[in-house]
């Protein structure tokens, strides 16, 4: 009895409510379609949405800096020259225009006498190195192949030989980038750089020298085992100074 | 032989230089090893750089040794924040470079004692003139990178010697130094309650101040050619009486300074496009502070950033060659930086570390972006290139007291190898100079005064 109504009570007002919420949403509606007609509001600027992250700002890296110790001259090994008197003489020209520059006669003449076994040295293993391989009559040559564990050991004395190099490879910081030279060494037995070609040049000088005094420096590198000998020796090694970015 | 034939025709297909990359190419593939060894390690080279001689008459010129001192000086500061050179402690020397003269003495005696270069230099004095002359040898090529004569008024004489610096690095670098740079900068040098504009060398001396307004004057900045300085100012207004951060355009040899800027509410953080005909800077009108373009009679020529809803878009920094604007902005959260276009279109977000990332500035070559980021509770100097990657940080220093220093307003050298910026590590804000890695930091302005601001121009005439 107390239920019917309760119900009709409800569904009337219910009825009310509904039509009047209808009522004040629609006049909402047209009342802003109304001031979107008159009151055009300013332009919306639309951006993609952007990603906000709270990452931690990275700590400083110290770069190593090289300085040299202005009061030491680094003593190296010197490489091993062959006695001058077996040398040939000639063919000499740009050392002569050099002998006007220097004042003092002795250290100039050692200096020669060194300069002169050098180019002398890859005059001589220029000559020999085609011969050496070369098979002539009824013999068969070794070769200077590698293959196997041979090739692997030979890889590992490279990249040891690298490391080695790299160490004494620097060059001043206000030298351009992108340079480039090639140049062609060969080893003795004992691990001495008994000579050097260069073979394509920078087109820097300051920059060829390096590579050339690095050489230098470097000498005697690891000793390389018997196996390959004859290849450091005869057909050298090529070095790469520089790199292109 | 075909092969090779199609091998190098390929090349020129590629590139000009078709026949050198071919030779280049023919050597990476020969069946020799190629042992790479890189670009290998940065050294200093060793400059020996004895007094500079008095070529002169001293009892005529009394004041000669002051002068010798100071080409000395400037010099051997030059070729120190160059960080190319190492100098050689005169107590090495095998030759007294006094009993030889500039152009006759022993190469071998500077070789071995491990010289790369040799800079003689000697002076006179010719009434109020000074005439340096001075070579810089190569050791190992026994031959001269630099051989030259200034002339200049005995007033000029740092700038004398700041030249043959110039010059001395050109030769082997191949790239201008900035030895005849400047700073304008903004300091409380007149009064811990003021700040005015001023003018110094890129090593602090010659500082000359500029605005005389008796208030707070900030923001500073060089137009492209160097001759006219735009900074914002609280100046009280004549008519007025009233004080607003307005606009101001002084230039430097005329005197003459233009109001430029006086709209009401910010006029600041201006900076001139790389073209020298339009500024940008940072207006507040209504109630957003946004970055805007004028015109050179100061007329509003493009509103460069929308909002949005109320964010800020502040201190607008143009890319070298005016393409794109970094500018810092809060629009995503936190101050962040961003890059638009020069007409303000397409905005980039371009950091997203850190809380606060604010004062954007250039590399000369356009491929990096240095700012200060606030992580906890300091400012830190950082590099970000353009295109977002490698961000890295290049200070981290604590004050005498143990906390974080603050280093802020970084800027680039014109020659794109260094960046200055300001630090209290020291207590008042200096200005510091380091390499882009953040090595070789050290301390330009040695006073106790703050500095705000600094911004580096071109070599001066």
């Amino acid at each position: 009895m107390s239920a019917s109504p309760t119900k009709t009570f409800d569904s009337d007002f219910f009825r009310k409510a509904l039509v009047f919420s209808g009522g004040v949403h629609l006049s909402i509606l047209f009342s802003f379609i109304v001031r979107g007609f008159l009151f055009p509001s300013n332009t919306l600027v639309f951006e993609s949405a952007m990603r906000v992250d709270l990452i931690a700002l990275p700590d400083k890296a110290m770069p190593e800096i090289i300085t040299e110790n202005p009061q030491k001259e680094e003593k190296k090994a010197s490489p091993p020259v062959p006695a001058p008197k077996e040398l040939p003489t000639k063919e000499l020209p740009p050392l002569e225009n050099e002998l006007d520059l220097s004042k003092t006669k002795k250290k100039q003449k050692q200096a020669l006498d060194k300069l002169k076994a050098l180019e002398s040295i890859e005059k001589m293993e220029q000559e020999i190195a085609p011969k050496s391989n070369a098979v002539k009559g009824n013999q068969v040559s070794s070769g200077n192949d590698l293959t196997g564990l041979q090739k692997l050991q030979y890889n590992q004395y490279i990249s040891m030989l690298r490391t080695h190099i790299k160490k004494n490879w620097y060059k001043p910081d206000w030298l351009k980038r992108n340079l480039i030279c090639y140049v062609q060494i060969f080893i003795d037995e004992k691990g001495f750089i008994i000579g050097q070609k260069m073979i394509k040049s920078s087109g820097h000088k300051n920059f060829d020298q390096l590579a050339t005094e690095t050489i230098a420096k470097a000498s005697p590198v690891p000793v390389p085992a018997a196996k390959y000998q004859a290849i450091l020796k005869t057909e050298g090694l090529t070095l790469k100074f520089g790199e292109t970015e | 032989m075909i092969l090779k034939f199609s091998i190098s025709l390929v090349g020129a297909l590629f590139s000009f230089g078709a026949f050198a990359q071919f030779e280049t190419a023919d050597l990476e593939n020969s069946k020799n090893i190629i042992l790479k060894l890189g670009e290998g390690q940065t050294k200093k080279s060793l400059v020996a750089l004895p007094s500079i001689q008095f070529l002169g008459n001293p009892q005529i010129n009394p004041d000669f040794q002051k002068l010798g001192i100071e080409l000395y000086e400037v010099i051997q500061n030059d070729l120190l924040f160059s960080t190319f050179f190492q100098i050689i402690p005169s107590r090495n020397y095998l030759e007294d470079p006094s009993k030889t003269t500039l152009q006759k003495f022993d190469f071998d005696k500077w070789r071995q004692i491990g010289t790369e270069f040799l800079v003689r230099g000697g002076f006179k004095i010719i009434k109020d003139q000074i005439e340096l002359e001075i070579y810089a040898y190569d050791v190992a090529q026994k031959s001269a990178v630099v051989s030259k004569k200034y002339l200049g008024n005995k007033r000029d004489v740092r700038r004398l010697a700041h030249t043959f610096s110039n010059d001395f690095v050109e030769a082997l670098s191949g790239q201008k130094a900035f030895f005849l740079s400047k700073f304008v900068v903004s300091s409380d040098r007149s009064g811990s309650k003021t700040k005015e504009i001023y003018l110094m060398d890129w090593d602090a001396r010659n500082l000359e101040q500029i605005t005389f307004h008796k208030t707070i004057s900030f923001s500073p900045n060089w137009s492209p050619d160097g001759k006219s300085i735009l900074y914002s100012s609280f100046a009280q207004r004549k008519k007025t009486k009233t004080r607003n951060p307005d606009l101001f355009l002084y230039e430097l040899a005329s005197k003459k300074l233009q109001h430029f800027s006086y709209r009401i509410g910010m006029n600041t953080g201006a900076h001139f496009m790389p073209d020298g005909k339009n500024i940008i800077l940072t207006l507040s009108q209504g109630n957003n502070a946004d970055i805007y373009r004028l015109d050179l009679d100061g007329e509003i020529s493009k509103k460069l950033t929308q909002g949005p809803l109320g964010a800020m878009n502040v201190e607008p920094s143009p890319s070298p060659i005016g393409d794109k604007i970094a500018f810092s902005t809060d629009r995503s959260g936190n101050p962040m930086i961003y890059v638009m276009d020069k007409n303000g279109g397409n905005p980039e977000r371009i950091t997203f570390a850190g809380k606060y990332n604010a004062s954007p500035a250039w590399s000369p070559d356009g491929k990096k972006i240095a700012f200060a980021g606030w992580e906890v509770d300091h400012f830190d100097i950082f590099i970000i290139n353009a295109d977002k990657t490698n961000l890295k940080r290049i200070t981290q220093a604590k004050k005498p007291g143990g906390k974080w220093s603050n280093n802020e307003d970084p800027v680039f050298s014109p020659d794109g190898r260094f960046l200055i910026y300001t630090s209290d590590r020291y207590g008042p804000k200096q200005i510091l100079i380091s390499n882009l890695d953040g090595s070789e930091e050290r301390r330009i302005t040695q006073d106790s005064y703050n500095y705000f601001r600094p911004k580096w121009s071109k070599n001066l005439d």
